[in-house]
């Protein structure tokens, strides 16, 4: 065997720090000049042509085709960081200073490519094909959107309205009805570390969960009555400056429903977990839709307040930008921190023993098992990783459009950000990010855009008008780019290494050596081979 | 029996719908034994071990891991207690490479958590440099070196079996199962893989119990022969008394032209 190099040596690049920065300046002179409504009135024709809406769209997505350059290129490390920085941090917010629709769109982006982050962790990494991923987005959204509303009050209010039989003794039972609970549930957790599962502690467990439960809305019930009085110091929601503690709690929370939906369908695989997590995640969609004291139903919650933050107020105003633009510009910084943090997560945990169990388990999860990995656990960390994310996102999601209702949280969400992780990607952390900018951009500019500058040009017959098929057209793309690109817009290390080492062994075979595992097949019993599950009673299946 | 067992398996019994694909067997495996397990196809012997490792759940019988009872236990517990495997039809990880299969071996014995990893804690960077550390010797150890960046899906047949092994040995279990080590080997690669079996148990210290239809290798490297059909213990003891054995002859010869397997290298 000789043909096979470790390493490859890759094609030598041409260093482009120069073209780099050019474009860089071109593209943001571009923007500024596109969105800045005074100078494109003194350019005349060409002010005209920039202000239609699909050169528009294509002047923003050349701009942040800018990020992707930096990234790619061979290129000095300064210039990178320059045009990564600088457009990100400079040229966007100037523009967005102009044209706050700009903001917006970029804040959308951040939230999707953050949603994609956090499901490539599922799909990508641990290979679990979750169709409910938006489900996680809205506990985030809802989490922030009830406490940072006019709905707290009203809850409170129904709460004082009908205080049931609930006084300062029934939030002690439900406190202590908690404690002992989860106490007994982590100590027979401990307990099954040790010794296989018997058939009483396995129900000890469940007796228990069902008494946290219990637990867990007596005293939430309790804390409601009990503070009813502060309804009306509450009719806008809580102070804003607990928008820093919500950002945890929508963490912890997302996780929390994270760990919940993934003990029951974890132990299911392929197309039944899809089906079974599509099913829970319109569950959670269904359940805002109805449970109308909390969520006001299909109205929605309006308006949702943001965190107001004096120092960089005043920063803003220092820079220039209007009163009604602090919030937006707030959202943009706070959105770009988080996409950075969980990358740097996503980035870590890759590189750890957890990210290699989680590829373990994609790969082959007999395998993994007998190597030591717990599954359920393992598994769940991946859903619940991935939901806390979403969980982050959400709640600054329902911070920018001051609004949620179960329309934002549908089936075609969680399909959006799947079909973003694919064309980006799977398992590639710059690709699922590029593929949530590509379809985010077509989605809410490019295709608009081409719709509007269409809708009035009379030789498109009105039912062929790209407004009309921008479906149709999204469809087409994904298509076209899956059929190109069937390993996604930029593809993990992983799986460019084995495309790579797929055309090595192409010529190994041909000389008749280095047969394949992945072609192999072949084992008689590996569907009876079943991997045992974390929370199965002793003896397992009898 | 003089040494103590490390493995004790007492009437173990597993049926399949109506199949009993392992029938009471009895099999004590001594601290520091090379014991083979044979027998025709289909006679029981990866179920046998699939029952061992908890991949499946015995229907009777218990199965003891120096003292400690193993029944009840996942596959992940069970590798954390002390057995490592290989599979007959070779599982490694095809999307990593050869050391990164090796890491994964590791994976109960390191302690970093969670939050190490996100915080890039000093236990986190010790607990890699101990996986890496450990690859870097197991793949020395089976003489895979030169393969250590390269994907495992691309190793040559004989080296992804090897690198099985490896990666079961990063667990340091203190009882290895190899199910038809042998198997789709060339002479010369059964000839190393001899001397590696030997290796493991001599230089490591971990007992061997492997499933082989090849009878060359199983008569010179074994120190007891366990021999299966149609799930029930036929035959057990040293190599020469096996051999001889009529019961065992009739469980192969009696099989007419499946007769291959005995007496010849598989394949
Ligand atoms: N998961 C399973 N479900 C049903 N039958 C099985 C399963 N696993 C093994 N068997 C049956 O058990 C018998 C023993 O199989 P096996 O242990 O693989 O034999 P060996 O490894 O000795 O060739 C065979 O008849 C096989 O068909
Ligand atoms: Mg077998």
């Amino acid at each position: 065997m000789t043909a096979v190099h470790p390493v490859s040596p890759r094609r030598v690049t041409p260093d482009r720090t120069g073209l780099l920065l050019l474009i860089f300046l071109l593209t943001s002179a571009l923007l500024l000049l596109s969105h800045n409504r005074e100078w494109l009135g003194t350019l005349g024709g060409v002010g005209a042509l920039l202000r239609n809406p699909i050169v528009e769209a294509v002047v923003v997505s050349l701009f942040l085709a800018n990020i992707l350059f930096a990234y790619l290129w061979r290129a000095a490390p300064w210039a990178k960081a320059l045009v990564g920085l600088g457009s990100l941090l400079l040229v966007l917010p100037w523009a967005g200073q102009e044209d706050t629709s700009l903001l917006d769109l970029s804040i959308q982006i951040m939230i999707f490519a953050a949603l994609a982050l956090g499901l490539n962790i599922v799909v990508g990494l641990a290979g679990l094909l979750d169709l409910g991923y938006v489900a996680f987005f809205a506990v985030g959204a809802y989490l922030w959107g009830i406490f940072a509303s006019p709905r707290l009050a009203e809850i409170l209010r129904y709460y004082g309205e009908n205080p049931g039989a609930t006084n300062a003794g029934t939030l002690a039972l439900g406190l202590f009805l908690t404690a002992v609970t989860a106490a007994s549930m982590v100590a027979i957790n401990r307990h099954h570390q040790r010794v296989p599962p018997t058939r009483a502690s396995s129900w000890g467990f469940g007796l228990a969960s069902f008494g946290l439960v219990a637990g867990l809305i007596l005293s939430a019930r309790a804390l409601l009555v009990l503070n009813a009085f502060r309804a009306e110091g509450l009719a806008n929601g809580i102070d804003p400056n607990f928008f820093w503690l919500f950002l945890a709690l929508s963490v912890l929370a997302a996780a929390i429903v994270g760990v919940l939906i993934g003990l029951p369908v974890l132990r299911l695989k392929g197309d039944y977990l899809a089906i079974i997590t599509l099913g829970l995640g319109e569950v959670i969609r269904v359940l805002a839709n109805n449970l109308d004291l909390y969520s006001a139903g299909s109205q929605g919650i309006t308006p949702i307040g943001s965190a107001s933050v004096g120092w960089f107020d005043a920063l803003a105003a220092r820079l220039g930008f209007a009163e009604d633009q602090y919030g937006l510009l707030f959202l943009y910084v706070l959105s770009l921190l988080m996409v950075g943090i969980i990358l740097v997560v996503n980035v870590r945990l890759d590189r750890s023993r957890i990210g290699r169990a989680w590829i373990a388990i994609r790969d082959d999860e007999v395998a993994a098992q007998a190597m030591g990995v717990p599954l359920v656990r393992t598994k769940l960390i991946a859903f619940a990783t991935g939901a806390s994310f979403a969980g982050v996102m959400g709640m600054i999601f329902a911070a920018k459009q001051t609004f949620v209702s179960p329309e934002s949280f549908n089936l075609f969400q969680s399909i959006g950000v799947l079909s973003m992780v694919i064309l980006g990607g799977m398992g590639s952390f710059p690709g699922v990010i590029l593929g949530a900018a590509v379809v985010t951009l077509l989605n809410l500019r490019i295709l608009p855009g081409l719709g509007e500058a269409t809708a009035n040009l009379s030789w498109i017959p009105q039912q062929a008008n790209p407004g009309q098929l921008q479906r149709l057209i999204f469809g087409v793309i994904l298509v076209a780019m899956m059929l190109l690109r069937p390993e996604g817009l930029l593809p993990s290390r992983r799986r460019t290494l084995e495309l790579h080492h797929e055309g090595d062994q192409e010529d190994d075979s041909a000389k008749g050596t280095g047969p394949s595992l992945t072609g192999g097949g072949g084992d008689v019993y590996s569907p009876g081979l079943e991997t045992r599950q974390e929370d199965e009673p002793a003896g397992g299946t009898r | 029996m003089t040494t103590p067992l490390i493995l004790d398996v007492q009437g173990l019994t597993k049926t399949f719908g109506g199949l009993t694909a392992v029938n009471d067997v009895t099999f004590g495996v001594p601290q520091g034994g090379i014991i083979s397990v044979i027998g025709p196809n289909g006679a029981g012997k990866t179920t046998f071990f699939n029952l061992i490792t908890g991949i499946y759940a015995p229907d009777r019988g218990t199965i003891r891991l120096a003292g400690r009872n193993l029944v009840g236990l996942r596959p992940d517990q069970v590798a954390a207690a002390g057995i490592a495997r290989t599979f007959q039809n070779i599982r490694l990880f095809s999307s990593m490479t050869a050391e990164e299969n090796i890491m994964v071996g590791r994976h109960s014995r390191l302690k970093s958590t969670f939050l190490d990893a996100v915080l890039h804690t000093r236990g986190f960077h010790d607990s890699e440099r101990e996986a890496r550390e450990t690859a870097r010797i197991m793949l020395d150890f089976v003489g895979l070196s030169k393969w250590r960046r390269e994907l495992a899906t691309n190793l040559p047949y004989g080296d992804q079996r090897k690198l099985e092994i490896a990666r079961a040995l990063a667990t340091t279990p203190k009882l290895i199962l190899l199910d038809e080590p042998a198997a789709g080997m060339n002479p010369r690669e059964t000839e190393d893989l001899k001397a590696l079996i030997r290796s493991i148990r001599d230089d490591l210290g971990v007992t061997v119990v492997l499933i082989e239809h090849d009878m060359r290798l199983v008569m010179t490297l074994s120190e007891s022969i366990t021999v299966l059909d149609y799930g029930t213990k036929i035959s057990e003891g040293l190599p020469h008394q096996v051999r001889n054995d009529p019961a065992v002859m009739e469980a192969y010869l009696g099989r007419g032209a499946a007769a291959g397997d005995y007496g010849k290298e598989a394949r």
